[in-house]
């Protein structure tokens, strides 16, 4: 694959958007006494449209459907610690997956049947290794660390379950590969210049979609998911867009960018077309999971200096 | 307030208490004494940290040095080069700032917005590459061997200063001493001048909840124990030995800051940031680094000469145990992106602004500095190591110019193209900005052969 250069600045911008910064105060006392009220008595729901699923205000992250009413994502649970919980939507009580561990874990990834549970943990300094883990059969396969500074990243599933995509950098080039659900096998999967992130598997195991930065910043690609061939860049915007995800049923997408000043959440249609807003406000709105049901997002929503999961449902 | 040593005069009544409460803000234990004039006559002569005349006033009545440990890039924040090769770029944009001719990346919008209020040095070098050596080079201008250790520059500031109330003159806040894996920085207290001249730590928690380590002291002692004279004695030496075992020789000085600090109410309201309305705490941000801005800016405006404002305790980005510092040897792009840069980018603006609403910003220097910069060039793994040939600082407050650039680095950033800014100079110029003449320096026997950032002047 190609590495076009990077203009920087000076490349024509066919995204748009804002090249100044946003405003720099975050909402003035009288807003944010007016969002607590409609807080207060809306109980955790923003709007009709969206409801509030945590009020601990912990800094969160990764989050993750093991079902349709189980969540699993990541919490600084110390200063030193990110830490895996499950959450039950339904009961609202939630506990570490791995309740003994005090080694960080972050980016979880469920298997389409839920058996399988991939994620990263911490080992030694600056030093992260993979870990799958069968729920079923109460055994864990892993990648360890490569010699040195190393680490993996961003473990996803094939649609069948089979395979575990991620990426690793060598060389420079951050790629990706996939695994089997023993860690045997290994692949490179899309081997482009710069820095490859965040795989994702359709539904229908035909196309991957994953973020790069081959042309420059980072873009959102689709390409086929038996080889990485065919890529195809879906976003144009010298902002960053990052962290793309299929819906359920494969023809939307859904993604974060800075484009409009500062991290919100839009959706597109597969093929890059339609890009829609789905959040705006001034603190950030990061990390979008689909719900099972294809109808709904769960995301990191930043409001009034905490972090809390939101779920939104979607036109 | 009492006129002896500041305490709280209670008309000889001596009403001494611990508690252990609230775990929303200000001192979470042993965070309870009132002290009667009896006292000071123990705890020796009450005008022996009275402060040290300064003579005109110094256009820094404070300095707070925003410590990010661990060495930022400087390519992926302040010193961008979109046009170098893919190899040293990195993922991210730029975008303008109120700087004409300054672009920063896209990871810090709010802080492009604020500019033209503070001035950008790019040209800084720094001759250790590791951390605690590094550390101890950038706080102190010296290395760390052959020793001895020289001492820190908010030390420096504060014994200049002296003891003005009852508030220590030096304060660390953060989660501890830094340190990286192996072992702390030397560097990061009283060096020559005794462990009595070390930051007295501040150990704020995510939920702005403060720990004052120091305090451990006063363990023990009881409202029973203080009317006992003999067992108050008794208590004392507990105190005087634990002090030895630390290495501190000072006792008294130690021990009556301890002391002075909790028996005064406004001393101890200076780390209570339960005081400050939610909204204020909101806009700082329920994090650990928000929450210690905010008692740090509460300490600037209790008038503390030198206050040492740490990112983190430990240098590592993602290490078990220790808690997100800026090295960035593995996911430099996905942790800059992710975590570190977006909370810079919400707490320093509103430190910055709140220091500027409440007037204080004229007579307080801001310094936000690190001990290195990172490789231009993107290592194997996709990030950057250390890099102590280049890197960047900013500068705030006390009248220095704003809303432009010191110096300037090569197009790769590797080098500066203009004066290198070294560790001496950073320490040289705060000393002086902070009220310190070449004499002053000379007496105190620190920082000999510094020169000034001229720019800042």
């Amino acid at each position: 694959m190609n590495c076009s250069s990077r203009t920087g600045v000076t490349r024509p911008d066919r995204g748009g958007g804002p090249d100044l910064f946003t405003p720099t105060r975050l909402p003035a006392a009288p807003v944010q006494l007016i969002l607590a009220l409609l807080v207060l008595t809306a109980t955790t729901t923003i709007s009709a449209a969206e409801r509030q699923l945590t009020d601990d205000h912990r800094y969160k992250r990764d989050p993750v459907f093991l079902d349709a009413n189980t969540l699993i994502y990541v919490v600084q649970a110390r200063p030193e610690q990110l830490q895996l919980v499950r959450r039950d939507l339904k009961s609202g009580k939630q506990r570490p997956v791995h309740k003994d561990e005090t080694r960080s874990e972050l980016e979880p990834a469920v298997s389409p049947d839920g058996r399988f549970l991939a994620f990263l943990q911490s080992r030694s300094a600056a030093s992260v290794g993979m870990v799958i883990e069968d729920t079923r059969q109460q055994t864990t396969a892993e990648i360890p660390p490569a010699s040195g500074f190393a680490g993996m990243r961003s473990p996803s599933f094939s649609h069948d379950g089979k395979r575990v995509l991620y990426v690793f950098a060598e060389g420079g080039r951050q790629k990706v590969f996939s695994c089997n659900t023993s860690a045997g096998d290994r692949k490179v999967l899309v081997d482009a210049s710069g820095i490859c992130n965040w795989p994702s598997v359709s539904r229908d195991g035909r196309m991957l979609l994953y973020g790069s930065t081959r042309d420059g910043n980072y873009e959102i690609y689709r390409a086929s998911a038996l080889d990485g061939s065919s890529p195809q860049r879906l976003t144009h915007h010298r902002a960053q867009d990052v962290r793309p995800r299929f819906s359920p049923d494969g023809r939307r997408v859904v993604f974060v960018s800075n484009r409009d000043g500062n991290r919100e959440i839009y959706v597109m249609g597969a093929d890059g077309s339609g890009v829609t807003r789905v959040t705006e406000h001034p603190e950030r709105d990061d990390y979008p999971t689909w719900h099972p049901d294809g109808k709904r997002i769960v995301y990191v929503a930043e409001r009034k200096g905490g972090f809390d999961l939101r779920m939104r449902d979607l036109p | 307030m009492s006129e002896v040593g500041g305490y709280e005069k209670l008309a000889g009544m001596i009403n001494v208490g611990q508690f252990r409460s609230r775990t929303c803000g200000g001192p979470t234990r042993r965070a309870f004494l009132k002290l009667g004039a009896s006292l000071p006559l123990v705890f020796g002569r009450p005008d022996l940290l009275s402060a040290v005349e300064t003579g005109s006033g110094p256009r820094a009545k404070s300095v707070l040095v925003v410590w990010l440990w661990g060495a930022p890039s400087h390519l992926d924040t302040f010193d961008p080069k979109p046009d170098a090769p893919s190899e040293y770029r990195g993922p991210f944009s730029t975008i303008a700032t109120r700087t004409p001719g300054v672009r920063f990346t896209d990871l810090l919008p709010r802080i492009a917005s604020i500019s033209d209020r503070f001035a950008l040095a790019r040209s800084h070098v720094s001759t250790q590459s590791g951390h605690p050596d590094g550390g101890t080079v950038a706080l102190t201008g010296f290395h760390e061997k052959p020793g001895p250790v020289q001492p820190n520059f908010g030390a420096i500031v504060a014994r200049h200063r002296g003891r003005d109330g009852d508030l220590p003159p030096f304060l660390s806040v953060g989660r501890g001493i830094i340190q990286d894996s192996v072992r702390i920085v030397e560097g990061y207290g009283g060096g020559t001048f005794g462990k009595a001249w070390d930051p007295f730590q501040v150990v704020v928690k995510n939920d702005g909840s403060v720990d004052l380590p120091a305090l451990d002291l006063l363990e023990g002692i009881t409202p029973g124990r203080i009317s006992d004279r003999r067992s108050l004695l008794k208590q004392i030496d507990v105190g005087r030995r634990r002090l030895a075992a630390a290495g501190i020789d000072d006792w008294e000085r130690t021990y009556q800051m301890a002391y002075g600090l909790l028996a005064n109410p406004s001393a101890r309201e200076a780390f209570d940031v339960t005081r400050e309305s939610e909204s204020t705490r909101q806009r700082y941000g329920y994090t650990h680094f928000g929450q210690s801005a905010l008692v740090a800016r509460r300490l600037i405006e209790a008038r503390v000469p030198f206050v040492q404002l740490n990112w983190s305790q430990t240098v590592e980005a993602i290490t078990p145990n220790f808690d997100f510092g800026w090295d960035t040897h593995i996911y430099n792009f996905e942790m800059l992106m992710d975590r570190h840069c977006p909370l810079l980018d919400r707490v320093l603006p509103e430190l910055m602004n709140d220091l500027q609403e409440r007037g204080l910003l004229e007579e307080t220097l801001v310094v936000v500095m690190s001990e290195f910069g990172r490789t231009p060039k993107i290592n194997p793994r996709a990030a950057r190591d250390h890099w102590p040939q280049c890197y960047f600082s900013l500068w705030s407050g006390a009248g220095v110019p704003t809303g432009g650039t010191i110096g300037e680095s090569d197009r790769l950033g590797e080098h500066p193209l203009t004066s290198p800014i070294t560790p001496l100079m950073v320490g040289t110029t705060i000393s002086e900005l902070a009220g310190m003449t070449t004499q002053d320096r000379a007496g105190l026997n620190v920082l000999p052969g510094g020169t000034l950032i001229d720019e800042l002047f």
